[in-house]
């Protein structure tokens, strides 16, 4: 008997164990790898920055790397237009994403799976070529523009690739799946009874809506909102693609570092700092978010 | 040190994964592993050196020369002969990533024209890690009927529909590019403005800084590679670039249907020289089979029909008698003798001034 416990422990021990070993291995380590490239200098070497340990076995750390994100105010600028880039995509997301989450997960069940996979299905074609196809679509002589001066509404080309509205466009069109697919799950689950039952009680439609399915469906929300955000946050590929000669978002910053400069102390710092403005947030709103809850009970 | 193994490692590892997985093979093995731009050989190249020799060649393509040097800087590639830029393996020359090369196994060397060597012997620390593979001015490639709308007797032998802001902006609406290089486009801003074109001293730099904030409002934007399919496209007409990416455009315009008429200058003011070479890590594990494919891709028979599929010119003066006249004779692909009279070299600076450089070219790029 009690060796069958000790046995149903050890399981758990290793069921709980498994999570914490993936972020080890493929968050942790690779932190802590950048970390350390991020306190080196640049040197010409093969790999590009100098030893964490010099000859004598001494620690070698550089924090110069850190001073000059804050020096030079190029990066507190495309940290500021990433976000603000990041968070316009994520509203847009959400404004459009949360009415088709709500339709699919009140339509008829067989329907449902048909729509879910409507969603899915430009996943199945690579994204880097569903980019290149909004670049044929939005340019001077693309579909749009070409469509506009048929119908006469503008006589020469508007100009919409290659501007900050086409990154946006780009961001938005390319997460909205995120941000339906955990909304779908959450207002999916929702016991509609609930609903009837504020509405018995005298509620009109948008009373109901706020006070009921919004505060239930928010869980979903911040999630759809996290998995918009944090990526379109670092981007790169479509304000490269998309965007115009300004378009200096962090993603780009990043890599002119590492590629174009060849400083991978500094391309580490970037990345680092990046980290610390979106982990920090997140973590504060979640706590907030817990404490909440445990009042609310 | 262990540390650092490890993360070199594991930077090769994540950049294997990226590129679809290195070649991992024993030395004396029947095969050589290449790495080379997109669309930079003839067709048949590849099946012939395989035909001739029996040597299996594992062709690996890239399209950026910033990805190259990351790669080789993480180190062990599996590569054995890489195709890459002078000036940035110049950079990369000093940390030893590559073999020097032992002339007498390459027979075919005598086929080099030893003027047009004597040009590239202007980038010192590669002299004796590279063969010359092609090479080129850079200037601007030009959409006729465009330019001739807006600017109808312009002589547009200059690079001032690059960089005077009067007439860049006369040109806005139809769309300007410029190359996204540092090292390029300050060059060509200073050369443009008679200054010396390698200067990387604080003034230079400035003054540079100030007259790319000055056209910067008209240009639509900077790359190396839109110019492809952007000057088919009609998306802009005038783009900065390297010789002989106008004629990629036309074919690829060609391919696509659509009628153009490209022309490509060299800006009398100065044009940056360009060269590509082929380079051997010294990590090498095919060693005598990187020098075999490099000595084939010396014979003048192959040269030159590389140089009729890719549009670039080359420094194999046994290879031009069987070249086709039209490429030969287009000053935008060989240069002509007052295009060579303009030609400059920017050496890749000292780490610190390169720095300076590019924080320069940034800040008027971004306009902050």
């Amino acid at each position: 008997m009690a060796s069958l416990i000790k046995k149903d422990t050890l399981w758990r021990h290793i069921t709980v164990l498994v999570p914490y070993l993936w972020l080890l291995v493929f968050f942790l380590l690779p932190f802590g790898i950048i970390l350390k490239i991020s306190l080196a200098e640049p040197v010409l070497a093969q790999p590009p920055f100098s030893p964490t340990f010099d000859e004598t076995g001494a620690l070698s750390v550089n924090t110069d790397n850190f001073a000059f994100l804050f020096r030079d105010k190029l990066y507190a600028l495309t940290y500021l237009k990433s976000v603000l880039m990041a968070a316009a995509a994520t509203i847009c997301c959400l404004l459009l994403g949360f009415p088709i989450a709500y339709g699919i997960a009140r339509s008829d069940p067989r329907t449902r799976s048909l729509l879910l996979l409507l969603i899915v299905l430009p996943f199945w074609i690579s994204f880097l070529l569903r980019v290149y196809a909004w670049m044929g679509l939005l340019g001077n002589y693309g579909v749009i523009n070409n469509f506009l001066m048929w119908l006469g509404i503008t006589a020469q080309p508007i100009q919409i690739l290659y501007t900050d509205f086409a990154i946006f466009l780009g961001l938005a069109y390319s997460y909205l799946p995120f941000m339906i697919l955990p909304l779908y799950a959450t207002l999916e689950r929702m016991d509609l009874d609930l609903v009837d039952a504020a509405m018995d009680l005298g509620a009109s439609r948008t009373t109901a809506f706020w006070d009921i399915t919004w505060p239930l469906a928010r869980a979903g929300v911040i999630a759809g909102c996290m998995l918009v955000f944090i990526p379109a946050m670092g981007e790169y590929v479509i304000p490269y693609l998309l965007g115009g000669p300004d378009a200096l978002l962090i993603g780009r910053v990043l890599f002119d570092e590492f590629y174009v400069n060849r400083d991978w102390p500094l391309a580490s710092a970037v990345a680092i700092m990046l980290l610390v403005l979106l982990v920090v947030p997140i973590v504060v709103l979640q706590r907030n978010q817990a404490r909440d809850e445990e009042q609310a009970i | 040190m262990r540390i650092t193994i490890t993360i070199a490692g594991l930077v090769a590892l994540l950049l294997a994964a990226c590129s679809g997985g290195d070649r991992a093979a024993g030395a004396d093995s029947k095969i050589v592993n290449v790495y080379n731009w997109a669309d930079y050989l003839a067709p048949d190249t590849i099946a012939r050196f395989e035909a001739e020799y029996g040597i299996k060649v594992n062709y690996d393509l890239y399209d950026s020369s910033e990805v190259v040097d990351v790669k080789l800087l993480a180190g062990n590639t599996g590569y054995d002969v890489v195709f890459h830029s002078y000036s940035y393996a110049s950079k990369l020359a000093p940390v030893g990533l590559f073999e020097v090369l032992d002339r007498s196994r390459l027979s075919n060397l005598g086929n080099l024209d030893p003027k047009i060597m004597e040009l590239f012997d202007s980038f010192e620390a590669v002299r004796d890690l590279a063969v010359p593979y092609h090479w080129g001015s850079t200037g601007y490639a030009w959409n006729y009927d465009m330019i001739r709308e807006r600017l109808p007797d312009h002589a547009m032998d200059s690079a001032d529909v690059l960089f005077d802001p009067e007439i860049v902006a006369k040109l806005a609406d139809c769309g300007v590019s410029l190359l996204d290089g540092a090292s390029d486009v300050i060059s060509h801003i200073l050369a443009y403005h008679g200054r010396d074109p390698a200067a990387v001293d604080e003034e230079s730099l400035q003054f540079a800084e100030q007259r790319l904030r000055e056209i910067k409002p008209y240009i639509r934007y900077f790359s190396n590679e839109k110019v492809l399919s952007d000057m088919p496209n009609k998306e802009v007409c005038v783009a900065m670039s390297w010789s002989g990416d106008y004629a990629q455009a036309a074919a690829r315009a060609v391919e696509a249907g659509i009628e153009i008429d490209l022309r490509y200058t060299a800006p009398k003011e100065g044009t940056r020289l360009w060269v590509d070479g082929m380079f051997m890590p010294s990590d090498a594990r095919n060693k005598d089979n990187a020098y075999l494919f490099m000595d084939f891709m010396l014979r003048a028979d192959i040269a030159a029909d590389i140089a009729n599929v890719v549009n670039y010119a080359n420094a194999n003066r046994a290879s031009w008698q069987f070249i086709e006249p039209q490429v030969l004779e287009d000053p935008a692909v060989f240069p002509d003798p007052k295009t060579m009279d303009s030609l400059f070299v920017v050496y890749p600076a000292d780490p610190i001034p390169e720095r300076a450089r590019t924080r320069a070219y940034a800040r008027a790029k971004s306009g902050i």
